[in-house]
């Protein structure tokens, strides 16, 4: 009787160490792993950092900072309303992302930051904004509320002067878009021209 | 003495003959044009307001024996067209991920024979400076691609975000057209 139940007991014992040693390798082979150990598309940044904070004027006038946007991941892209090509194609594929994520795009902010803050203005980067998808948030600063943002993110800017284009010039500038994760961790960027659904599909490892 | 003047003469005669042969052989080029092997596909230009500017994309395919060298473009749209090409650089500057987007401007841009280019989003691209009316989406503008050899494609270009199945795998109205 008691050698029977001994026995029994050995058997649990031994099950429930099987069990374990499995659950650990499954932890182990298919678990959440570190970023970097993880297949993206864009290039994590590893370790992670605190995303520079952005303090900007957004389209309606308000003040938009990353600090009030934990829980949500922002996309975050620096341009120009004037830019005939980039800009508009990366915020074409933000509003696909958007569409891609469904419901989880709430978990969402797009984000554009001008690095013409003397053309550009709140109004018409709001018409802007508007063109693509009026949930996108459109930030403007002056240009000593932009620049220590322009180093932070290392976003090189440069006036290239030519005399037909409608403001005399076109700017050169950084065409990564970033990826701040929902609790403000500068988590990924990526190069312009990773498509829309590898985007969403990053985002939703991330959110 | 007198053979002299006579072989200026016929070497003036030959030399006629030959600026002749040359208009003619102009003139031939410029009615086929080097646009009459030409193909143009997907052609899209971006929507945007007066006064600022737009990109004209599209693959053009030369189906010729000769390469097709595009040297200038005019629109009815903008004040400017210009073949312009971004080019992006992605470096690691003192531990950062450095991307720098840098824009030229393309003097002219060759189609071999038997090859296509693609004109896309973050690459080749037909800059519109300082467009002349609001372009919406349903509306289309005119395009003349002017080839080194003075032949002219003329292109009827649907304003596009360029999403997926708009205006992507469509055939943009093209014909190809006499010299200016």
């Amino acid at each position: 009787m008691t050698r029977t139940r001994t026995r029994r007991l050995g058997f649990l014992a031994a099950l429930i160490v099987l069990i374990g040693l499995l659950g650990w390798g499954a932890w182990t082979l298919w678990g959440p792993k570190p970023l970097s150990q993880q297949a993206f598309h864009g290039f994590v940044l590893d370790p992670p950092q605190p995303a520079p904070e952005l303090g900007l004027i957004d389209q309606h006038g308000q003040t938009f900072r990353l600090a009030d946007q934990r829980g949500k991941a922002v996309m975050l892209f620096f341009g120009y309303t004037n830019c005939p090509d980039v800009c508009p194609a990366t915020l074409i594929y933000y509003s696909q992302v958007k569409r891609d994520l469904g419901p989880l795009a709430d978990k969402v902010r797009f984000v554009f930051v001008t690095v013409d803050p003397e053309y550009d203005t709140p109004e018409r980067l709001r018409e802007y904004v508007n063109r693509f998808d009026p949930s996108f948030y459109g930030l403007w600063g002056s240009p000593e509320q932009l620049a220590p943002v322009l180093a932070d993110y290392g976003i090189y800017v440069e006036k290239v002067p030519n005399e037909n284009s409608p403001v005399g010039y076109w700017v050169n500038h950084t065409a990564l878009s970033f990826v701040i994760d929902p609790r403000g961790r500068l988590v990924l960027a990526f190069p312009f021209g990773v498509e829309p659904q590898d985007m969403a599909a990053d985002l939703r490892r991330i959110i | 003495m007198g053979s002299m003047p006579r072989k200026a003469v016929s070497v003036k005669i030959a030399l006629a003959l030959a600026v002749l042969a040359g208009a003619a052989a102009l003139a031939w080029a410029q009615a086929g044009g080097s646009f009459e092997h030409v193909e143009v596909t997907g052609a899209w230009v971006r929507p945007a307001p007066a006064g600022d500017n737009s990109a004209v994309y599209f693959t053009i395919t030369n189906h010729g024996a000769a390469d097709v060298v595009l040297v200038a473009a005019e629109t009815d749209a903008a004040r400017m067209a210009e073949i312009h090409e971004t080019v992006m650089e992605v470096a690691m500057v003192d531990g950062r991920l450095v991307q720098n987007m840098q824009m030229h401007h393309v003097d002219s841009l060759v189609v071999p024979a038997g090859e296509s280019v693609s004109l896309k989003p973050g690459g080749l691209h037909l800059m519109l400076l300082g467009l002349t009316r609001d372009l919406e989406i349903g509306q289309s503008i005119t395009v003349r691609i002017s080839a080194a050899d003075g032949g002219v494609l003329e292109l009827v270009v649907p304003v596009s975000q360029g999403e997926p199945g708009e205006g992507h795998d469509d055939h943009a109205h093209a014909h190809a057209g006499h010299g200016h």
